[in-house]
């Protein structure tokens, strides 16, 4: 059910605001939303302190950041052997360790005062970060000057060699390997000039000329002709020695990197306290940003925002018991304020909120849907997967990943989705006789050999589910004193499908009663769809026909709906056929050692067969998964649901690593949230557990 | 064996080829996608992994489809005698899986890429992608029912 909302207008004086927002980040009950217009009152901005806070998080968020790229970088290293496997700090396996921290509030607010400490650590790392840049930037330059001195690397002679004499030029250079003939011929024609080719690289040639100062006018001017450019080195050693020099200093670069990787995973230890101040960081943010919502006099503020009905009297003693002034008042949200969508469901039904959540929250004023999706999915979930081992396995794991992660704050629910379907799966699978791709003793029949009545079977749960969306579309209807639309508009249809089931009884037992019945009932169906469309204020008579019969092409929509279900069969059956593959493999390995040594056969196969079988379950639950989903949106949705709503998150909640010590939790246990109330709706009520 | 045996067998190799290579083009498109989302974003990888995946699933009902045909003519028995018009009748039941699996699987990696690219700019949409991935797969889904049936319905030994 969707929880009754209630506007809140909270009047306190500027001085206690920050207090009033902590006490209502504790309370977690409460919504900030922006405040409506008012005289007098003006929005005082904070956007200087969210900048502040946003800075603080991207520093926080660098240091997450860079840690993690650092551990892969060590893990690469581990991988080529190029250092100890202690080196990198062991972090909690994911899945089978509790992911929140539980703490009192006090101890999180002063987290703050920790600031000092992070920011050390975080300049740490910001300092390792830059000489990480530096050294790849000196990299970078040694590799580019080793990539200039390679042409001279067959040069056994000191750069600082080539030096001119008195009467003599010696120069040290480049040429174009196409100009190296011409130069070559101008060489031989020159007198008292000379040429050493030194070394030649794809494109250019390096090469020393030694002319006498008497010729070096023209042979200049022959050499800018064809392109010689003079090397500009004039270091006191080969270039060789230098490239060797320079390869020294990248490999000792390099491994100042990598040392500085090793450092830094070390830093794996002020993980807590980073992800503390992150949450801290993240919770004053929000605070900040409701606080931008706030408008002020000089003296006072005023505070709006959303709060279950239930929980007004939770939060009027509560606010009694603080030592701030204030004036509270509550109110009915009014015609054009979309409140926040709060579903109020027992333990079961919230999990699979999850699933109607990924595809869009109910909207405040809409049946909840999540009683109706959490049984349906259920009972598809396991005839998709159709194997009592199977459902086994998931189920057992499942649960121990549960048990070991210790999910809190309504994490985990799309573990305990499978959990729930590992259970449905096992029901099923009995039914069905399906363990392991093995067939035994089916309680019902077994899909692989009756695969029609499977088709049946998934086709009829179709039926039952999109007529249970129309039913609850047909609720709706009634609740709105729309008699017309429920009766004409959905019921009808009811009537019809009523009339072509018994017709299709008649063609299995050839019985008169069943067959007046149902020609009765699809004559009574086909009127009454006909008047759904046709009945309505402000029609013309053509119109009127026209609507009747395009009713009749709707036809078409839902049989296409209910095909869809076949996917439930096709589904059911490949998990059973893929499980057989898997079961052949393994009989025809064993099969092909002879009868003594069989037992070989059996110790191959046994990890070909656990492998399989694991990656067929992993397969099949992504699958049932998924088109269960599809199911839930495309045929049972459209019937009745349109979403959109918001989801209501109070202020406090959605921490990501930390899990707050429930301080109340009994006060709250004990309140009954109401449903929202509707005009035509009777009150109903529902015990539920602590707010989280 | 007969030349009905080799028909159905055709047909099984067709089912199983073409939608094995489907899907393997299909993870390709995606993969390439996923691969750039995962170099900017490391943390990204199980999402876009199970987005990849996806296409995947049409190689699998052709492979099952083509067991059916085994199956069906006792591959890992002793072989039916399948006359040319029964072999004709399984080569005809595996179409619809060869069809569909290959045409499928290309377009549900199109899909899939594309909700990848969404995954990048958005982590917490990346359930809404595999829904739109999974849309195409409802056709994949259709002919291997239709396939399924098409296979074991028919009495093979009474087809001359």
């Amino acid at each position: 059910m969707i929880a009754d909302m209630k506007k809140l207008v909270l009047v306190g004086y500027n001085d206690e605001k920050g207090d009033m927002l902590k006490l209502i980040s504790r309370l977690k009950i409460v919504e900030v939303c922006k405040t409506s217009e008012l005289d007098d009152t003006a929005v005082v901005s904070v956007q200087h302190k969210i900048d502040d806070i946003v800075s603080r998080l991207a520093r926080i968020n660098f240091a997450f950041g860079f840690i993690n790229q650092k551990r892969n970088d060590v893990k690469t290293l581990i991988k080529a052997k190029a250092c100890d496997k202690k080196a990198l700090p062991k972090r909690p396996i994911a899945l089978i360790t509790p992911s929140k921290t539980v703490m009192g509030f006090d101890e999180f607010d002063k987290a703050c005062e920790r600031y000092p400490e992070l920011d050390k650590i975080i300049k740490e790392l910001e300092s390792f970060n830059d000489e990480i840049l530096e050294c790849k930037n000196s990299i970078t330059r040694l590799k580019n000057q080793n990539e200039q001195l390679s042409v001279y690397s067959g040069l056994d002679i000191p750069f600082d060699k080539f030096k001119s004499t008195e009467t003599t030029t010696v120069k040290l250079g480049l040429v174009p390997v196409v100009n190296m003939t011409q130069l070559e011929e101008v060489f031989n024609i020159y007198p008292l000039t000379y040429l050493f080719k030194l070394h030649q690289s794809l494109k250019n040639f390096a090469v020393a000329v030694i002319y006498h100062n008497d010729c070096k006018a023209e042979t200049e001017n022959k050499l800018s002709e064809l392109e010689f450019s003079e090397s500009l080195f004039d270091y006191d050693k080969t270039a060789s020695q230098i490239i060797k020099e320079n390869d020294d200093k990248i490999a000792e670069l390099k491994k100042r990197i990598d040392d500085i990787a090793l450092s830094v995973v070390k830093y794996d230890e002020y993980l807590p306290l980073l992800k503390l101040l992150s949450d801290y960081y993240n919770l004053e943010l929000k605070k900040a940003e409701a606080d931008s919502g706030i408008r002020e006099t000089s003296k006072a503020y005023v505070l709006e925002g959303w709060i279950p009905a239930a929980f007004t009297e939770f939060f009027d003693s509560k606010l009694e018991k603080s030592n701030l002034l204030y004036d509270v008042s509550y109110r009915d949200p009014k015609e054009d304020e979309i409140p926040p969508t709060w579903c109020v469901n027992n333990g079961l039904v919230s999990k699979y909120e999850t699933v109607t959540n990924m595809y869009t929250a109910p909207k405040y004023k809409e049946v909840d849907p999540n009683p109706f999706v959490t049984v349906f999915f259920f009972i598809i979930f396991g005839m998709m997967m159709s194997d009592a081992g199977y459902g086994l396995i998931m189920a057992l794991a499942s649960a121990i990943v549960l048990k070991l992660s210790k999910p809190k704050d309504g994490d985990g629910k799309l573990i305990f989705i499978i959990l729930m379907g590992g259970i449905s799966t096992i029901a099923w699978g009995i039914v069905f006789g399906g363990y392991f791709g093995l067939t035994f003793y089916p309680l019902w029949f077994a899909p692989l050999d009756e695969p029609v009545s499977m088709l049946i079977l998934s086709l009829a749960l179709g039926i039952i589910h999109i007529l249970t969306g129309m039913g609850i579309n047909a609720y709706v209807a009634f609740r709105n004193k729309d008699y017309i639309e429920a009766v004409f508009g959905i019921l009808s249809w009811y009537v019809l499908f009523l009339g072509i089931g018994l017709f299709a009884l008649t063609l299995l037992f050839n019985n008169f009663a069943l067959k007046i019945s149902s020609y009765v009932f699809l004559a009574l169906g086909a009127v009454m769809v006909f008047l759904g469309g046709a009945l309505g204020k402000g029609k013309s008579f053509l119109k009127r026909i026209m609507g009747g019969l395009k009713k009749y092409y709707d036809i078409i929509g839902y049989f296409s709906d209910i095909l869809s279900y076949c996917r439930i069969f096709g589904l059911g059956l490949a998990t059973g056929a893929i499980a057989m593959v898997v079961n052949t493999i393994a009989e025809i390995i064993i099969g092909m050692f002879p009868q003594n040594l069989a037992f070989i056969g059996v110790i191959i196969s046994i990890p070909i067969l656990v492998l399989f079988h694991l990656f067929n379950i992993a397969i099949n639950v992504l699958g049932a998964y998924i088109h269960n989903c599809r199911l839930q949106y495309i045929e049972f949705f459209s019937r009745f649901y349109t979403g959109g709503g918001r989801l209501f998150y109070p202020l406090g909640t959605r921490t990501k690593y930390i899990s707050f010590a429930p301080e109340d939790t009994e006060e709250r246990k004990n309140i009954k949230v109401k449903n929202r109330k509707d005009k035509n709706n009777s009150l109903s009520e529902q015990n539920i557990s602590a707010v989280s | 064996m007969t030349t009905g045996v080799f028909l159905a067998l055709l047909g099984a190799a067709l089912a199983a080829g073409f939608s094995c290579a489907g899907s393997a083009i299909g993870v390709g498109i995606a993969g390439q996608a996923g691969a750039g989302v995962v170099a900017e974003d490391p943390d990204k990888f199980s999402k876009v992994l199970i987005l990849q995946l996806l296409p995947g699933t049409q190689g699998i009902y052709g492979l099952v489809v083509a067991f059916m045909a085994f199956v069906k003519i006792q591959l890992f028995g002793d072989v039916l005698a399948l006359s040319d018009a029964a072999g004709w009748v399984v080569f005809a039941g595996c179409m619809p899986m060869a069809i569909a699996g290959l045409i499928s699987a290309i377009f549900q990696g199109k899909a899939a890429a594309a909700g990848i690219a969404m995954t990048a700019k958005r982590p917490e949409a990346s359930g809404k992608g595999i829904i739109f991935a999974a849309m195409v797969e409802t056709y994949a889904l259709l002919a291997l029912v239709i396939s399924i049936l098409a296979i074991f319905i028919p009495d093979l030994t009474a087809i001359a």
